[in-house]
């Protein structure tokens, strides 16, 4: 899917190269929930009874470029930021499990509007994905004592890329215009795309207990996980004008 | 536009793929099946499979020991004769469904170092087993339970006999039938070489529920007697449970004594020869109480063979002269439930103790027939007897009922040293490594030196739900009831806590890549 997505950005770029001109620059603010279906099984150990992994976040665009008067170039920051908590269970019982998610991505959109209120997009992105892992064996262990190291954690930063298309909604400029509003527009965008995060490992630091507990001689090594999916994209657009 | 509307199709098409397989709902079931020379084996029963902790002087580490094959399920796991210092693990299998006719119940010998797996199909599931002194032969005889587990018609007489220092034949390993009258094996036990007439016999005794078999595996014909405990229509249930043997004396040929669970009698078994007779026979006599006994003793002095008997719930010994059955009894302050023998001084002594009592009791073998009792002893100790162990043959390892003493006793000396007068209940049974003797409870390993009598405590980060010692590594190992998985070891040599190592996660490791094996 996302190859072929590649291959249609790509191509429509090129074609249009010769009908390229500067456009007048325009920001936009987006604020997006993003759901992500992992296809990783291992996520089973975060997720309560899904294996969806929401985040929400914002994007800031920037018209850049026209192409033809119908295709527009919007080189975008995008922050997004999710948690999920899992209860797995171990030897002696269940324990609780937490991962958190903070991907800062930098990426291109490729707009067209249909009508003056309806449109589609095409983007692609790359960047950074911090993964924040937790598992606390103190949540269902009988016999926890002060001295007892308990929680296990573990950070990791991580590349991701991926690409996304989908349909955007705004208010009708013409419709704006007639009520006197020309420097501001309103609107929605739904998409579906995937996102690919390199495989990170979960080989956590032991913490927990006091100042007297006993240090482990070897780390635990709790595998590897994927937390790539397919992505499906929801939000609400301001654009500045 | 109509190709804009393919993005909310996908969309839901997507969230109704999000359900998870529930790879983690269940947990990992393991639990600990015994200690041998390299670890601890771990049956994984989520995974139907052993698992080795394989002990090192810092390390535990997790590996797959055995796999039964496709359509196995594992039925149970013992060490080997040297128990915990057994280089090799025993496994029985049988089929997870009576419709896999090519699976047959499987007796895996497992080399614990190599992972070299020897199997002998048994043909039949046998829910006991017994090695041979030797450790050459191990004879797989039914239990109870049995019939649960494969259904159908079975033969409760039934026995397999492997030689272990073979590989698996059709005549290996070799399925017998005992004809024991139509009982049920209750036990076997292998008697120490004797001479009956002119031939050396190594007897095998079956023992049922009321009467034994004694068979000789060395005789080609498997030579053999039996010995009825009690009449067909007594309804008593008689198991034996201890044997001691005698070698010929005089014009005796050579005698089994045998105490057996439920009845008041010691019986007194004679095996003899007939002139011009193949095999041997035997007789019995029987020494009878009046109570049942929980524990006998044998006294020889240079004229006579004495018989010392106690019982666990009456406070009296009884002394039989054997060859004439005449007895006499001693009144003592407690109930004795375990006698054994050791020598002191040059001479020869019984030592008697009981569970809950007060006093440990001597009897001395000089002129015990004369004396009838008269010369026993007695020590009190003063934290009383909850239970009391038998260390090595000189000390006695004693658990008091009143502030959870626990107690050595030297033998040698009459002497008792305290090991702890802390408010802790609930000690393990203790581990003894060279002379240094380990307990533990909740989350403290407590040890003593038991030549210096230098005692102290090991303190741990958890509590600790078992506690191994292993002699080749030097090394103690102190489990916790963790998620994880989780073991302190320490140095036996030298139990600190500076010396001491947590290993961590060892059910948990690559937990995340479950769903790949």
């Amino acid at each position: 899917m996302r190859y072929l997505m590649l291959t249609i950005l790509t191509a429509v770029t090129i074609v249009s190269i010769s009908a390229t001109a500067l456009a007048k620059p325009h920001v936009e603010i987006s604020a997006l929930g993003t759901t992500n279906t992992i296809l990783d099984d291992s996520f089973e150990f975060f997720a309560i009874d899904t294996m969806v992994h929401d985040t929400w976040g914002v994007d800031v665009r920037v018209e850049v470029l026209e192409i033809k008067d119908v295709l527009h170039l919007l080189p975008f920051v995008a922050y997004r930021y999710g948690a999920s908590t899992g209860y797995p269970e171990w030897v002696t019982g269940t324990v609780q499990t937490d991962l958190a998610t903070h991907d800062l991505d930098v990426g291109a959109r490729m707009r067209g509007w249909f009508l003056p209120w309806l449109g589609a997009y095409a983007q692609l992105f790359t960047g950074i994905s911090h993964i924040q892992m937790e598992a606390d064996a103190t949540s269902d262990y009988a016999y926890n004592t002060i001295g007892s190291r308990h929680l296990y954690r573990d950070d990791k930063t991580k590349w991701n890329l991926g690409a996304t298309v989908g349909m955007e909604l705004r208010i009708s400029p013409r419709l704006l215009k007639q009520h006197g509003i020309t420097r501001f527009n309103f609107g929605g965008e739904m998409g579906v795309g995937f996102m690919k995060r390199m495989t990170t490992n979960f080989n956590p630091s032991l913490e927990g207990g006091d100042d007297l507990s006993l240090d482990r001689a070897d780390t635990v090594n709790f595998g590897d996980i994927d937390l790539s999916g397919v992505v499906f994209q929801f939000g609400l657009t301001v654009s500045f004008l | 536009m109509k190709y804009t509307l393919l993005i909310p199709i996908f969309a839901l098409l997507g969230l109704c793929a999000c359900e998870p397989d529930g790879l983690y709902d269940s947990p990992i079931s393991v639990s600990e099946k015994v200690q041998v020379a390299q670890g601890i084996v771990v049956q994984n029963h989520t995974e139907n499979r052993l698992e080795l902790l394989s002990v090192g002087q810092r390390t535990l580490r997790n590996r797959v020991l055995f796999t039964p094959e496709e359509g196995e399920i594992i039925h149970r796991v013992f060490a080997g004769k040297e128990n915990e210092n057994s280089p090799n693990v025993y496994v029985v299998t049988y089929p997870a469904s009576a419709r896999q006719t090519d699976i047959s119940p499987t007796l895996s010998v497992i080399e614990t170092a190599t992972g070299n797996v020897t199997r002998y199909s048994t043909n039949s599931l046998f829910g006991n087993q017994h090695f041979d002194p030797d450790g050459r032969y191990i004879i797989l005889y039914h239990s109870d339970t049995d019939d649960a587990y494969v259904g159908g018609l079975s033969n409760d007489n039934e026995i397999a006999i492997i030689d272990l220092n073979s590989p698996p034949s059709a005549a290996n390993p070799f399925a017998d039938s005992i004809d024991i009258s139509g009982h049920t094996i209750e036990s076997i036990t292998f008697l120490n070489e004797i001479t009956i007439g002119d031939t050396v016999r190594k007897l095998v005794a079956f023992s049922t529920r009321g009467n034994i078999q004694f068979t000789d595996f060395n005789d080609e014909n498997f030579a053999s007697v039996t010995v009825n405990l009690k009449n067909d229509d007594d309804p008593r249930i008689i198991i034996p449970d201890k044997f001691q043997l005698l070698p010929a004396q005089g014009n005796r040929g050579p005698r089994l004594f045998v105490k057996a669970n439920g009845a008041s009698e010691i019986y007194d078994i004679e095996f003899n020869v007939k002139d011009n007779e193949v095999g041997f026979y035997a007789t019995s006599a029987l020494l009878d109480s009046g109570y049942v006994p929980s524990d006998f003793a044998l006294v020889q002095d240079d004229t006579d063979l004495l018989l010392v008997t106690a019982a666990g719930n009456t406070r009296q010994l009884t002394i039989f002269e054997t060859d004439t059955a005449a007895a006499v009894s001693v009144v003592l302050d407690d109930m004795v439930s375990t006698i054994f023998e050791r020598e002191q001084n040059g001479l020869r002594e019984l030592v008697m103790f009981g569970s809950n009592t007060q006093n440990i009791y001597f009897l001395p073998f000089d002129n015990l027939k004369a004396e009838k009792g008269d010369n026993l002893e007695s020590l009190t100790v003063p934290s009383g007897i909850s239970s009391a162990y038998i260390l090595d043959n000189d000390r006695l390892m004693i658990f008091s009922s009143s502030n959870y003493n626990v107690t050595i006793l030297d033998l040698r000396t009459r002497t008792m040293t305290n090991l702890s007068g802390a408010s802790g209940s609930n000690w393990t049974e203790g581990k003894l490594w060279n002379e240094t003797y380990f307990l533990a409870e909740y989350d403290m390993v407590a040890f003593l030196n038991i030549l210096s009598g230098s005692p102290g405590t090991l303190a741990l980060d958890e509590p600790i739900s078992s506690l191994y010692v292993f002699e080749q590594q030097g090394v103690g190992v102190a489990m916790h009831s963790n998620p994880a998985g989780r073991a302190t070891l320490f140095p036996l040599q030298m139990p600190t806590r500076a010396a001491s190592t947590i290993v961590d996660g060892f059910y948990v490791e690559g937990i995340l890549n479950r769903g790949e094996e």
